[in-house]
């Protein structure tokens, strides 16, 4: 169990916007429990991005106030009751723009950065 | 239905977040015991790894987007869990708030009942009161003309009308004893301008109030239809008789209109004209038609859009051009247009006098009440200063804070509000439960209205904004970091202090003016208690008589009189008897102008008017009232032998300074017949125990024959065993003689003048001591609260070297200099407010010295005390525990 010193200085902050990304993201290929998407997104980040539940539940209700995700109760693979969040179609489309704009800053960010990289060189 | 289905949904949401929440847990630790950790320790990292699950909750709960309501709802929830962790602080700001509105509420409803309640009509505040102020003998009635022509002319008004009160006999059949009513002269338009209508038959038609005498009709009660007519449906048409005289039954008023008075209720209404043959005068002119005679009270609806100002501005020039034009009667009789409540407040300046000093001192304990939980709640804001921290951190905002702060406040002001309703109303019914020894219907009506619920209500909520803002904006105001780094801020410590120092002086100087005043109330009532009121009150039997109800002439009711006292003076038992128009402190209306020889008037003042009693020759006797000089009047005091009067030593003090009464003069009215002072009478408290020393006047009842008398009969041993007696003489004279205020004089005195006044000292009493507990519990909480706060620098000096006898002492000095700064300042403003209060009652005396001493002794020792025990216990601190607390 790592130190609360580097817990915190491996966590990344999250911008508000991307959290619900992120969120999106994990829920695009199959529902998910809030536990689950946690998991998703700290292991399909190679680590580095964990979810601290106090932003991940109010995120999620949000979602769900907003129509992109819809909720129901089913049983897990070990027979316990958890709270499913899938997809709605209007969450689809939602997640592509977010997509989209995502690469389209990501790419003018990491230009931005490489280039004064460069420069600096 | 709706909100039930709102709530389930609410409940079903908070439990399904409850469960989404557990199931993240368990999976959690289910993970962590699959990577082989140990069942237990795995739980607990699970938990630790989720955070503060109450606080994920409600940060959660925000997401669902509440409106206004829920979110209250909400807030009241939280505010109440967090309460419910904190008893002692929940009861001690409760019990405080409870003390402090209750007395409020009590006080209130005391003074709706006794002043402030509006009148039982349409629209109150549209009603002007209409009446004379008389520019040498003050404030007076209206006379029907003048009435009349006021109506005539003024724009002002959309009706007006007037009306006066009698009493009348009245019977349903001819042969019936009649019973003594108190009833209203009314002229037409009187419904319409009280904005009332009858609920059954109708009201009085102009004609019908305008020629003298011809109409005989009445407008009853609601009560006495319901309780004399039984409630009859086919009450309209029926025939009273009223004096003598059959009436017709017109119309029946509504219930709840009980006439134009809170505490007196009239049994029925009958058309001024009616007046003179109701009650002839002796000297022929109707009363209606007497311009000289200002006995009526006019009431006047404004116009919409029309103010007082403007209306009795209107009324004052109309009065003018009255004065010019009948100046033989008008001459300064000035009129004003006044509302009902300025009106009262004239009327009984001693009333409102007794109000404001009931509120004031109410109010008192109502601040010493929030500054207790102010306090309280500063403290407790400190020792929550790391959980604001948090909220604010996870995105709480400062207004959402502040708002849940300020929900705890109102949550604890309405339920001290509801406790304190309760106790108000046991004191409410327990005043209401009190009647006056009186044949007249009225009672001290407290009750809890309305109004009163209102007034707590607000009361309660402007009280927790006054005790609970200063605390929550403070609460929500610091700086994250140092809050969350823990520790103390030792700098702002200092500041903090003197916050608390200042709370701590101010309570006891508020403490000290509350019961400097409350002393100086009680101190003027015990004296009431104990107050000789110069009249017999063992051992005297009343009864009060007016033959001219079984249709006496009066000739024939002074012959009654005479025949009645002489047949009692007779029986077994009986020591004396006398006639006395008057009884002591119930107002006899009896007024009388005279003008004494050889005084010297104040410019533009020609007589003097006092209340005079008629009585017989054995009236001193038997009352017991003394005779310092001269003589009672005697048998050879008649009607054809020279006037004479008696006099009372404050009349002749103030109206023969520095020479003999006896055997000087005074005129009976301003042009009247000389009168001989015969006698000077010991002076009495003739209207109230607490009344300043007052001229008065007695006149003999052959020379000043009165038809409505009373009989005071001396008795050698219990009264009450001779009223049998009493009545088989009164009907062996005449069988159908109406008796009323049947009373002896103890049960009079003490129900009638020494109850109002106990009540009075009994809540005053309370309300002094409640604010004396309280600020004794705040200043204990204070103090215990400051030296708790010292625990560290305590520490310090005891670790270099300081005994407990010097740490004891440093805490007593501060303590004893706190209590000083406040009893200085306390005494300081006792000063003004105890001269405000002895001027609106004049019974209140000069302030006891003694009260300076005492109380602001008692003040000091409680705080002593209250840093006593504080300080004892710092005193024994551990100076290494001390250290390591913080």
């Amino acid at each position: 169990m790592p130190s609360t010193d580097t817990r915190y200085r491996n966590r990344i902050e999250l911008l508000q916007g991307t959290l619900d990304m992120l969120i999106l993201r994990a829920l695009g290929e199959e529902p998910r429990h809030g536990y689950g998407i946690c998991q998703t997104i700290w292991s399909g980040s190679g680590e580095v991005l964990r979810v601290e539940t106090g932003s991940l539940y109010p995120a999620l209700h949000r979602l769900e106030r907003n129509g992109w995700v819809s909720s129901e109760w089913k049983l897990t693979e070990n027979n316990q009751r958890a709270k499913y969040y899938r997809l709605t179609p209007a969450g689809r489309r939602q997640l592509a723009s977010e997509r989209n704009r995502w690469n389209v800053l990501s790419a003018a960010i990491s230009g931005f950065m490489s280039s004064e990289s460069e420069a600096m060189a | 239905m709706k909100l039930r289905g709102w709530l389930w949904r609410w409940r079903r949401r908070e439990e399904e977040l409850d469960e989404e929440i557990r199931s993240h847990l368990e999976m959690a630790k289910q993970d962590r015991i699959a990577r082989g950790e140990d069942p237990r320790e795995a739980g607990y990292a699970a938990r630790r790894e989720f955070g503060n699950v109450d606080l994920v909750k409600e940060v959660t709960r925000d997401m669902w987007g509440w409106g206004a309501a829920e979110r209250l709802a909400l807030d009241v929830r939280f505010a109440g869990r967090s309460l419910r962790k904190s008893p002692g602080f929940t009861g001690t700001a409760v019990l405080s708030l409870v003390l402090g509105i209750g007395a409020n509420t009590a006080s209130f409803s005391v003074s709706e009942a006794l002043l402030l309640r509006p009148l039982p009509i349409h629209e109150p505040d549209a009603v002007a009161k209409i009446s004379v102020n008389h520019r040498r003998s003050g404030y007076e009635e209206v006379s029907y003309p003048d009435f009349l022509d006021l109506r005539a002319r003024a724009e002002s008004f959309s009706s007006m009308s007037a009306h006066a009160t009698r009493r009348l006999a009245v019977a349903r059949e001819t042969d019936a004893i009649p019973r003594m009513l108190f009833c209203k002269i009314v002229s037409d338009g009187f419904f319409e301008t009280m904005g009332v209508q009858p609920i059954m038959g109708r009201g009085f038609s102009r004609e019908e109030t305008t020629v003298p005498g011809r109409e005989p009709v009445t407008v009853v009660s609601h009560e006495f239809w319901k309780n004399d007519l039984g409630a009859n449906q086919d009450a309209i048409g029926m025939t009273l008789r009223v004096n003598g005289i059959p009436f017709t039954v017109v119309g029946v008023a509504p219930e709840g209109f009980t006439g134009i008075s809170n505490l007196m209720r009239y049994a029925m209404y009958v058309p001024a004209t009616m007046a003179d043959r109701l009650a002839p005068r002796r000297h022929g002119t109707p009363v209606i038609q007497d311009r000289s005679e200002p006995g009526f009270d006019v009431r006047g609806r404004l116009k919409p859009g029309v103010s007082m100002a403007e209306a009795s501005a209107e009324v004052e020039t109309l009065g003018a051009a009255l004065e010019l034009a009948y100046p033989e009667t008008n001459r300064d009789r000035a009129f004003i247009a006044l509302s009902d409540l300025r009106n009262r407040l004239k009327d009984s300046p001693e009333v409102a006098g007794m109000v404001a000093m009931l509120m004031t001192l109410s109010f008192l304990v109502l601040v010493i009440a929030c500054a207790n939980v102010a306090s309280l709640l500063l403290a407790r804001a400190r020792s929550r200063m790391r959980e604001m921290a948090i909220r604010s951190a996870i995105g709480a905002g400062r207004g959402r804070l502040f708002q849940q702060l300020l929900t705890e406040s109102l949550l604890l002001a309405l339920c001290g509000g509801a406790l304190g309703v309760g106790l108000a109303s046991v004191v409410i019914r327990h005043l209401a439960a009190i009647r006056l020894p009186t044949d007249t219907p009225m009672s001290l009506a407290t009750q809890l209205d309305g109004r009163v619920l209102l007034f707590s209500v607000v009361t309660s909520v402007l009280s927790a904004v006054f005790f609970g803002a200063i605390p929550a904006w403070k609460a929500v105001k610091p700086d994250l970091t140092p809050a969350l780094k823990a520790g103390d801020m030792e700098m702002k410590d200092r500041v903090r202090s003197w916050g608390r120092h200042l709370l701590v002086g101010a309570q006891v100087a508020l403490c000290l003016v509350l019961l400097v005043a409350s002393a100086a109330m009680l101190d003027a009532f015990r004296r009431m208690l104990v107050i000789d009121p110069g009249i017999r009150t063992e051992r005297l039997m009343m009864m009060e008589f007016d033959p001219t109800l079984a249709r006496y002439s009066a000739e024939q009711s002074a012959e009654f009189l005479r025949q009645l006292k002489e047949r009692i003076r007779q029986l077994p038992g009986v020591e004396s008897a006398a006639l006395s128009r008057a009884v002591p402190f119930r107002p006899n209306f009896n007024a009388v102008e005279v003008v004494p020889e050889g005084f010297d008037f104040a410019p533009g003042q020609t007589t003097v008017k006092l209340e005079a009693n008629v009585v017989d020759p054995d009236y001193f006797e038997t009352a017991g009232v003394a005779l310092l000089r001269g003589r009672a009047f005697s048998r050879s005091d008649r009607g054809s032998s020279a006037p004479v009067v008696i006099v009372n030593e404050e009349f002749a003090k103030r109206y023969y300074p520095g020479r003999e009464a006896l055997g000087r003069r005074l005129r009976l009215g301003a042009q009247g017949p000389f009168a001989e002072v015969v006698g000077v009478a010991r002076t009495g408290k003739y209207l109230s125990t607490m009344e300043l020393p007052t001229p008065y006047l007695y006149l003999p009842f052959e020379q000043a024959p009165q038809t409505r008398m009373t009989l005071l009969v001396a008795t050698a041993s219990e009264p009450r065993l001779i009223v049998g007696d009493l009545f088989d003489s009164v009907h062996s004279l005449d069988e159908n003689m109406p008796v009323f205020n049947v009373y002896d004089m103890r049960t009079y005195y003490q129900q009638g003048v020494l109850a109002p006044a106990m009540v009075v000292l009994q809540m005053v009493g309370t309300i002094g001591l409640a604010g004396l507990v309280l600020a004794t519990v705040g200043l204990y909480g204070l103090v215990a609260y400051t030296v708790s706060r010292r625990t560290r620098e305590i520490g310090i000096r005891m670790a270099v070297g300081a005994g407990r006898g010097r740490v004891l002492r440093l805490i007593l000095r501060q303590g004893l200099i706190l209590a000083g700064c406040g009893t200085l300042t306390g005494v300081a403003l006792s000063l003004p407010v105890f001269s405000i209060m002895s001027a609106a009652f004049a019974g209140l005396g000069r302030l006891n010295p003694m009260t300076l001493v005492v109380v602001p002794l008692l003040l000091t020792g409680i705080t002593l005390a209250a840093c006593y025990v504080p300080a004892l216990k710092a005193s024994r601190i551990d100076p290494t525990r001390a250290l390591r607390a913080e």
